[in-house]
């Protein structure tokens, strides 16, 4: 474990640098404890794949005195896991306009747009990070075998609910944005609402499972999705389909 | 009051209480953040009230009511029904009153707040908060308010992949002239001799803070500002001292930066300082308000006077 600045109000704990299941374990345990220990300064702590980087008010407390109370902290944390819950079920309308990148990203896999869709399907991912856009769930680890690098020229328009991938990642557009990941599907699920807390639909060591959904089936969720208490109707989502 | 024209971009920005970067929701907020603590200073507003921030081509705004206002940040010029307004110089406006605005030609950003401070835009109207005509004037003192020579370095701490860049790379871009090549509330690109690293790595996405300087692949640094996403992939080889962070923000495009690399526990000193200097302006400021006994303004010909009794 490695403690560095990151700007005057952001404190770095860097683990083994590697996307691992059990690196990013230990960043949430630690993010975890950090969330429960209150202490003086600490705003938030922000998880990504393999670091957490704590923001906190830097007129309150000093960088060594911070970084001392975390290694004390860090000293005391046991080998116990964090609670992981059921995964959250993402309904998928796969190709067509929906997915524009497919039938390329199949070619280039040596796949056909079906066995590309049941490769997708086949992972349980897992949130590894939240970021890029507010609610855009870094969703790891895509199958060696579609792992594929980005765009080499960017979108300017991506569509809200776009379903990605780019090398060992899938992600979700929770809004209309420039951006570089391929295209396969788009989801009618809501991600991310400014007057939600938590906002986002996804915490960071969330798993996911995708379910591949007709025309029909995505315009109904669509429309039920646009209804309202769609955070409460979406998590429920997979325990009503199955 | 109402934008009777519209600026190429204009804003209410204030200081962002809840912290929501683990869910992706970058910390906004002003782009200079000390024209903005200025702002509420002079006016006596308190922190959290919010302001209007604006770039290039600035709006003309009409009032529907009587308040006070100030304008901080880039320095532009203002005029107030036929009057030039100095900055940083708080003055009142009437139902009737327009207010204008020089543009702002290669960047930087202008504060323009009112008493009681701004709601939100809609459409051409803009929602004050409470309006409040506070009937003095409160201006900084010169003496004790100075900005820093413009070509002074900006300040800066060795990232997290500081080490990434051979010393080589590390004295090339601490001695360089770097150009400002584009600016936006994102971040700034800068442009000179590329700084490549020790050998090719892959960052693993991690999180970032406002003033982080990145280098992309091209080897040319990215200075990340207030409307910042929370997570990147490129090397952090530095951050800039949140002292001269403002400093920073108001260079315009084409404008030369040099940095000055400096210690985490100097850049707190700094920081403290700063923060200790705008108590002691807010104090001053406040006794000006509470000494005064008698407030006017009196017009002759085209000029305005500012008549005031103090104890």
């Amino acid at each position: 474990m490695r403690i560095v600045p990151c700007g005057l109000d952001g404190l770095l704990i860097e683990f083994r640098s590697k996307i691992r299941l059990s690196v990013h374990r230990r960043v949430l345990r630690l993010a975890d404890a950090i969330d429960n220990a209150g202490i003086r300064g600490v705003q938030e702590a922000i998880p990504s794949y393999c670091s957490l980087l704590l923001r906190y008010e830097p007129l309150m407390i000093s960088f060594s005195e911070l970084s001392r109370e975390i290694r004390i902290l860090k000293g005391r944390i046991g080998p116990g896991t964090v609670s992981e819950e059921n995964p959250l079920y993402i309904p998928v309308l796969y190709g067509g306009a929906a997915g524009p990148d497919l039938i390329d990203s199949a070619k280039v896999c040596h796949l056909s747009p079906e066995q590309l869709i049941t490769k997708h399907l086949s992972t349980v991912y897992r949130v590894y990070a939240i970021g890029f856009l507010p609610g855009f769930p870094y969703l790891g680890l895509l199958p060696k075998k579609l792992s594929l690098p980005r765009l080499e020229t960017p979108r300017k328009r991506v569509a809200k609910g776009s379903v990605a991938i780019a090398n060992r990642q899938t992600g979700i557009y929770p809004r209309e944005s420039p951006g570089g990941w391929r295209l396969i599907g788009r989801t009618p699920f809501e991600l991310f609402s400014g007057s939600e807390d938590p906002p986002t639909l996804f915490q960071t060591g969330d798993t996911v499972r995708f379910v591949a959904v007709d025309e029909t089936e995505f315009e109904n969720i669509r429309a039920r999705v646009a209804r309202g208490n769609w955070m409460r109707y979406e998590k429920d989502w997979g325990q009503i389909t199955e | 009051m109402r934008f009777l024209s519209n600026g190429f971009y204009q804003a209410v920005v204030g200081i962002v209480q809840t912290h929501f970067e683990r869910f992706g929701v970058g910390p906004s907020g002003p782009m200079d953040l000390r024209a903005y603590r200025l702002n509420h200073l002079i006016l006596g507003n308190r922190e959290e009230k919010k302001v209007l921030e604006m770039t290039g081509l600035l709006p003309t705004i009409g009032f529907e009511e009587a308040v006070s206002c100030v304008v901080t940040g880039k320095p532009v010029k203002i005029v107030c029904d036929g009057h030039l307004i100095p900055m940083c110089r708080s003055f009142d406006v009437l139902p009737g009153s327009v207010l204008s605005f020089e543009r702002l030609e290669n960047g930087g950003w202008t504060y323009f707040g009112v008493g009681g401070g701004i709601e939100e835009i809609s459409g051409r109207q803009v929602r004050l908060k409470a309006p409040t005509l506070n009937g003095w004037v409160s201006f900084l003192p010169d003496d004790l308010y100075r900005e820093a020579p413009k070509d002074e370095p900006i300040r800066v701490v060795a990232g997290p992949e500081w080490d990434w860049f051979d010393s080589r790379a590390q004295e090339a871009f601490l001695n360089q002239n770097y150009r400002v090549d584009s600016i936006d509330r994102m971040g700034y690109r800068l442009q000179g001799k590329p700084i490549l690293l020790r050998k090719p790595r892959e960052l693993i996405s991690s999180p970032v803070s406002t003033g982080t300087v990145q280098v992309t692949g091209s080897g040319q640094p990215v200075v990340l500002m207030a409307g910042r996403q929370t997570i990147g992939g490129y090397p952090r080889i530095a951050f800039v001292s949140p002292s001269d962070l403002s400093r920073l923000s108001q260079t315009g495009e084409g404008e030369i930066v040099r940095f000055r690399k400096t210690s985490i526990e100097e850049a707190e000193q700094d920081w403290k300082a700063e923060n200790e200097q705008l108590l002691r302006l807010a104090q001053i400021l406040k006794n000006q308000r509470t000494s005064l006994l008698f407030s006017a303004s009196v017009q002759v010909s085209d000029r305005r006077f500012y008549v005031q009794m103090t104890r």
